[in-house]
């Protein structure tokens, strides 16, 4: 070997080695690059962890939280991304609420977030949320349909959606003469003025009804007003440990004997708490029922037990903060963003079939979907009647 | 006849919050803010008990036993300190009760709990049908206030417990152990919200927060009863009485600042409270 070849040996060689290194390079730098294209989406997930709706956010938060699991794991939103949860407690109070949305938006910086809250709680949220263009998802099983904000989207059922079903199926069968008991609140008084209305289209007669401020303990006056008014059905509109404290003392009262009750806000907690025993000869109208043999239902089911086993709580809170997830993933993966301002117009197109049935906004803020009526007998509870899809009439007018 | 068992029943039950109040504000003077923490230490025992096979009755019992050893431990590790300091103890008994809260929410959650009614049938007065759980809670609470008057008026104790209300350096000359008798007060007055918890429990929601409501209207009863057993008698019949029949012809919503108002205006007539003195 001459002098010169070895010299060009070298050079070829030196030659290879910088184009080794530099291919190396170029192979982790477009690894890394790749790496760093998985994108995390942070959610505010905001619900009543402690307080009134202490029971029903833990529930709902394990629904969140299955959700996420499997949406991370099977790249539902989009390959590269990947959902991260920022969890607070409004304590079930706005002013709680309104402290831990500013914290979300302007500390945590989330891109969407998702509520499991009452309506001044929402709407003490919105306050930042709104401005900051994050869209907020309501993610509840029913609200009062009174927000209106571009910003906004509930998964939840309003008024018609609750009460139309109940009131019609009782004037269908038999109740000639109802009266309204309701917690003073928004829902509570919007709720009584629709059922007043649907009663009188389905030719009930309202006999009488009532307010009770939230936290009441002794419903003996409601039952007196009850008994006097002789209602053949009394149409409970009451929230949370309310609900309990008004079927513990009304159905172990002989003036009890004979009426029936309906619901349309009662929870799986409150059903617990109340018992089949108390809960006899009542109808509830639901949104959601664990017994729905639909693929949704079945994926939602096997991915709680699989995230929580035997802890598991089976609810509608628990589906409803599912769908929230879900629909957020799905609408992100159709708008190929997420960019939150960008979201809040694709919210009005968004669509999934999850275990409340299938779920569609079609334009609007509130969700159209299915709703169930479940009948106590004492010892068991039955589904007695099924609607595929109600659409949403929200109680503020101004809504679309 | 109903109506009249109504209002018993919100006298009644109202008594069962307020008796407890009444024993500790009256002696020690001490403005017990931790009531309804108690009331809600007396309710879980009873879900415990409850829930490991002991009987409704029993289960009072060891709730307000439950409860009572809680104010034990408070007025030992607190309250002893603060008697000089009335004001003190406002802001000490706030603090204790959001401590016993949040000591039932990390054991049992934040969600609600259940009690089953131990009877779920009716007994008829008078012609009328009843509940008889809440005919039993009348009889109870009228009977834990016949019992108490009786224990003040006739008993040793009785005479002790007055001779420190009425003047407690005299009665420490006299060789009382005011310490004492200001420790066995506590503990009776926590026991007490402690059975009241466990026996209001089977008709109201269990949680963390249980009685925070009802002990708002007690306080008001404890300060409309002055210092004396039959101060107390009236004004748990005026309160008791006109929430139930202003929620019932009224308005429910309104009871409640009706009943503020009632009491604001009789404390201006009455300043000491309700019951009269002999001269």
């Amino acid at each position: 070997m001459t002098e010169g070849s070895g010299l060009r040996s070298r050079r070829l060689a030196l030659v290879a080695l910088v184009l080794g290194v530099a291919a190396v390079a170029v192979s982790a730098a477009s690894a890394a690059r790749a790496h760093s294209t998985a994108t995390t989406f942070k959610i505010g997930w905001i619900s009543g962890l402690t307080g009134s709706q202490a029971t029903n956010s833990q529930s709902a938060t394990q629904g969140l939280a299955a959700a996420v699991k499997v949406i991370n794991k099977t790249h539902v939103a989009g390959k590269n991304i990947q959902f991260q949860i920022v969890t607070v407690d409004d304590a079930a109070t706005p002013q709680v609420a309104s402290q831990r949305c500013n914290q979300l938006v302007n500390q945590n910086h989330v891109q969407a977030i998702l509520g499991f809250e009452s309506t001044p709680s929402t709407q003490a949220c919105l306050q930042y949320s709104a401005p900051a263009k994050i869209p907020y998802i309501l993610a509840q099983t029913a609200t009062s349909g009174a927000i209106c904000d571009p910003t906004y989207y509930s998964l939840a059922t309003v008024g018609n959606q609750q009460v139309n079903p109940l009131i019609d199926y009782l004037a269908h069968h038999g109740s000639k003469k109802i009266y309204i008991v309701a917690s003073d609140f928004a829902s509570g008084h919007i709720g009584t003025g629709q059922v007043q209305d649907r009663a009188k289209q389905d030719g009930v007669t309202v006999v009488g009804n009532s307010y009770e401020p939230i936290g009441t303990t002794d419903f003996s006056s409601d039952i007196s007003k009850i008994a006097a008014a002789k209602p053949d059905t009394v149409i409970d509109i009451l929230v949370g440990l309310d609900e309990v404290a008004f079927y513990k003392q009304f159905r172990t009262d002989p003036r009890s004997n004979g009426i029936k009750t309906g619901s349309f806000l009662m929870d799986d907690a409150a059903a617990a708490a109340i018992g089949q025993k108390l809960l006899k000869n009542t109808i509830v109208n639901t949104g959601y029922s664990a017994d729905s043999t639909s693929k949704g239902n079945k994926q939602f089911l096997a991915a709680l037990k699989a995230k929580y086993g035997k802890k598991a709580i089976v609810s509608g809170a628990a589906a409803a903060a599912w769908d929230g997830a879900w629909i957020l993933a799905k609408t992100i993966a159709r708008a190929k963003t997420t960019s939150s301002s960008a979201l809040i117009g694709a919210f009005a197109n968004a669509f999934y079939s999850g275990p409340r049935g299938d779920l569609a906004f079609k334009g609007k803020h509130y969700v159209s979907l299915a709703s169930f009526l479940v009948s106590y007998d004492g010892t068991k509870d039955t589904i007695v009647a099924k609607f595929a899809r109600i659409f949403p009439i929200p109680a503020n007018p101004a809504c679309k | 006849m109903s109506l009249t068992l109504d209002v018993l029943f919100g006298v009644g039950s109202l008594a069962l919050v307020v008796i407890g109040l009444f024993l500790i504000f009256g002696l020690l003077h001490v403005i017990n803010l931790a009531h309804a923490g108690l009331m809600a230490v007396g309710v879980y025992a009873q879900v415990s008990f409850r829930g490991h096979g002991v009987p409704f009755w029993p289960g009072v019992l060891l709730a307000a036993l439950v409860a009572g050893a809680v104010g034990a431990l408070v007025e030992l590790v607190v309250i002893r300190r603060l008697y000089a300091r009335p004001l003190d103890t406002i802001l000490a008994t706030w603090g204790i009760s959001l401590v016993v809260i949040q000591v039932i929410t990390w054991n049992y959650g934040p969600g609600a709990k259940f009690l089953d009614l131990p009877t779920v049938g009716a007994t008829t007065v008078f012609g009328t049908p009843y509940s008889s759980y809440r005919l039993l809670l009348i009889l109870i609470g009228a009977a834990i206030v016949a019992a108490l008057g009786v224990l003040v008026r006739f008993s040793g104790i009785g005479l002790t417990v007055r001779a420190v209300m009425t003047n407690e350096p005299l009665a420490r000359s006299h060789g009382i152990n005011t310490i004492r008798a200001r420790q066995i007060t506590f503990i009776v007055g926590a026991a007490f919200a402690g059975a009241a918890g466990a026996l209001l429990g089977p008709i109201q929601g269990i949680d963390p927060n249980f009685g925070a409501t009802a002990v708002a209207t007690a306080f008001l009863a404890v300060l409309l009863a002055g210092r004396t057993l039959p101060g107390l008698v009236l004004a748990c019949v005026t309160i008791g009485a006109t929430q139930t029949l202003f929620a019932r012809y009224v308005n429910a919503v309104w009871a409640s600042a009706f009943v503020i108002g009632l009491a604001v205006v009789l404390l201006r007539i009455r300043p000491e409270g309700l019951a009269f003195r002999r001269a």
